[in-house]
């Protein structure tokens, strides 16, 4: 490439970090290329979402997947949501949808064996306090236990997902989310053994 | 004690981000899959390769297909799309009323018909240059239609569509071309890539990459007959010419599968190179040629013993090929490795099995080429999707002409059975409206932008009425 090539190209770089993710994906409809920014830019939040919901090892997989499978409906994509996470989201969402089982047996696994393969070892990170408070187990099972909807919900919400935003992904009314987390939030706080403070009559010890 | 969506993000947060070897890793996959998904030849689902490797890893079974994609993907990883350099064909204005050229007209009439992911097929009148009302034949969307073949008489365009999101069968749906109307789909296996019709027109061959099958379709009774077992994950599919012997590429671990067409058995498999893509057999019907992407070896396969001839090397990485009519050529397409090296043609010579010396044709990685080659066998169109331009080749000296720059991109490309027009997927724009652009290859002349619907990725014409 000559000098002035690289230059031109390093612009058009830029110019791509710079753009939000419409102009972005609009762009990639002609330079199918332009999509391995965007790649870069929400691959990673993403694989944490999967391998949260599936394993690490399942997300190494699915965020290709995901990621294609944006691309090939990236002419479908609302170019006035500049921001694609919902989007992404959504399409991640879908996708575990299809391994219900795997998903319902790794949180079961984690019930069982107190082990959780998607987080970071305990020796490493004070931060996994919820290990530290022995409520993984609970809070595993619990979500075994869950609908697909509630965990989709529950578990978008969770990972940094507005209402707004998870109504978005999952293509339901924000009323839908809304509800739907209630009733989820509910089954988790009783099968953590906590109190309902919707149902009065079940605060007695 | 903290609530329970306290414990639920901390829960979350405690996933690390994928580390830089697997993010590496599952872009490798991405921008492979995308390459082979913008590639017009008639294979395009690479994602199943995925999809099944995770159902098959989680099933703790040792898949062989594994490696191969991942091979495919090291040969072209070097550079991972996003961040090179050339982002868009050069737009050019699409020349407007001095195209609109009366002389157009055809010897007989010919259609051209599109399809891609609006579940709908746009006919083409080529005498006249205009687009008919969609056809539809699936929900908007709803699949990707990535192969079209027709009877021999022309009367019937058969296309083959799978599923966008993968997983369910694929379908092939008739569509009758004295009445533009598509009849009812004929259902397929998994995961469906390429198909093929014997030259008499009573059967269709389709590959079914996910169920490792093939599937006859008797078009008579446009019924599908039961699916014949090849293994692995058959893609590229070819026909001899006498009609008798199919062979089909079966990616996964190699193989070449010749059926016998009169019977609907599989013979045995012959071993070809790694990851074979594209089967092209010359006209003779003595010799079918077998582009393996993951060796890259071209091996040719004797037909009358069924016996692999030694490889000829081309670039590793190379995806496609094709044949000039009169069988004396074949054009290897290659995208080259990274953005350093230009996409390049490498003529093979049918009568000594040599490459010759490889024709540069611009930087195409990581978008993709495509090729048609005039019936008379004079030229080659090869579509440059990164530059948007066609270069032309004159196969009697294998030399590049003057490229021919597109105003919207160049994608697949058919011509007409007289030869004289070029049709070229032009790709589609924000506004999510597909066009189609004619070259007149006398002169290699742009002519008028024709509106086709929306994500057109494959394009073909009706063939000659025989005489």
């Amino acid at each position: 490439m000559t000098n002035t090539g690289r230059q031109a190209a390093d612009a058009a770089d830029a110019d791509l970090d710079a753009g939000d993710d419409a102009a972005l994906i609009a762009r990639s409809l002609h330079a199918p290329e332009c999509f391995g920014v965007l790649f870069d830019r929400h691959a990673p939040a993403i694989g944490r979402y999967i391998a949260r919901r599936l394993g690490p090892d399942a997300a190494d997989d699915l965020v290709a997947e995901t990621f294609l499978a944006a691309f090939r409906r990236r002419d479908h994509y609302d170019l006035t949501q500049g921001d694609a996470r919902p989007w992404l989201y959504g399409i991640a969402t879908r996708l575990i949808g299809r391994h219900r089982r795997q998903e319902v047996r790794f949180f079961r696994a984690i019930a069982r064996t107190g082990v959780d393969p998607a987080a970071v070892p305990v020796t490493d990170q004070v931060i996994d306090r919820v290990a530290a408070q022995g409520a993984r187990r609970e809070l595993a099972a619990a979500l075994a236990r869950l609908s697909q909807g509630q965990r989709d919900v529950l578990l978008l919400v969770a990972s940094g997902l507005g209402y707004e935003e998870t109504a978005l992904a999952l293509a339901v009314p924000a009323g839908t989310v809304s509800s739907r987390l209630v009733r989820a939030r509910r089954k988790v706080r009783e099968a953590l053994g906590g109190q309902d403070p919707t149902r009065p009559g079940e605060d007695a010890p | 004690m903290i609530d329970e969506m306290e414990q639920l993000e901390q829960l979350c947060a405690a996933v690390p981000s994928p580390d830089r070897q697997r993010l590496t890793a599952a872009r490798a996959q991405l921008s492979t899959a995308i390459r082979r998904e913008t590639a017009g030849h008639a294979a395009r689902r690479p994602r199943l390769a995925i999809s099944l490797a995770l159902r098959h890893r989680w099933l703790g079974r040792r898949w062989l297909g594994w490696a191969a994609p991942l091979a495919a993907a090291a040969a072209v990883t070097g550079v991972i799309l996003g961040s090179q350099g050339v982002f868009s064909p050069v737009h050019h204005p699409v020349p407007s009323s001095r195209a609109r050229d009366p002389g157009l007209g055809l010897a007989h009439p010919a259609t051209a018909y599109v399809a891609g992911q609006s579940g709908t097929v746009t006919p083409i009148l080529t005498a006249t240059g205009t687009a008919l009302k969609p056809i539809r034949i699936g929900k908007e969307y709803g699949q990707i239609s990535s192969a079209i073949v027709f009877r021999p008489d022309g009367k019937t365009a058969y296309v083959l569509s799978s599923t966008v999101l993968g997983g369910g069968s694929g379908t092939v749906t008739p569509i009758r071309t004295a009445t533009n109307t598509a009849l009812k789909p004929i259902t397929v296996g998994q995961d469906p890539r390429a198909l093929a019709i014997t030259p008499d027109g009573t059967t269709i061959y389709v590959t079914n990459y996910q169920s490792g099958t093939v599937t006859p379709i008797r078009t008579a009774t446009s019924t599908a007959l039961a699916p014949i077992r090849v293994g692995g994950n058959p893609w590229a599919i070819a026909i001899a010419p006498d009609g008798k012997t199919a062979y089909v590429a079966d990616t996964q671990p190699g193989m070449v599968t010749p059926i016998r067409t009169a019977t609907n058995t599989a013979l045995a498999p012959i071993r070809v190179g790694r990851y074979p893509l594209a089967i092209a057999i010359t006209p003779d019907g003595k010799t079918a040629y077998v582009l393996n992407n993951g060796s890259g070896t071209v091996t040719p396969i004797r037909t009358a013993t069924n016996t692999a001839l030694a490889p000829i090397r081309v670039p590793a990485g190379s995806f496609s090929m094709a044949i000039t009519p009169d069988g004396r050529t074949i054009y290897v397409l290659d995208l080259g490795s990274s953005q350093a090296q230009e996409g390049m043609v490498i003529p093979i010579r049918t009568a000594t099995n040599t490459a010759l010396r490889s024709i540069p044709i611009g930087h195409a990685w990581p978008s993709t080429m495509n090729i048609a080659i005039t019936p008379d066998s004079k030229t080659a169109y090869v579509a440059n999707a990164s530059t948007g331009t066609i270069t032309p080749i004159r196969t009697a000296t294998d030399t590049a002409l003057t490229r021919i720059r597109l105003a919207d991109g160049a994608g697949p490309i058919a011509i007409t059975p007289d030869g004289r027009t070029a049709y070229v997927i032009a790709g589609s724009r924000p506004g999510r409206t597909g066009t189609v652009i004619p070259i007149r290859t006398a002169t290699n002349q742009v002519l008028r932008a024709i509106t086709v619907s929306n994500l057109p990725s494959v394009i073909a014409i009706t063939p000659a009425p025989r005489r």
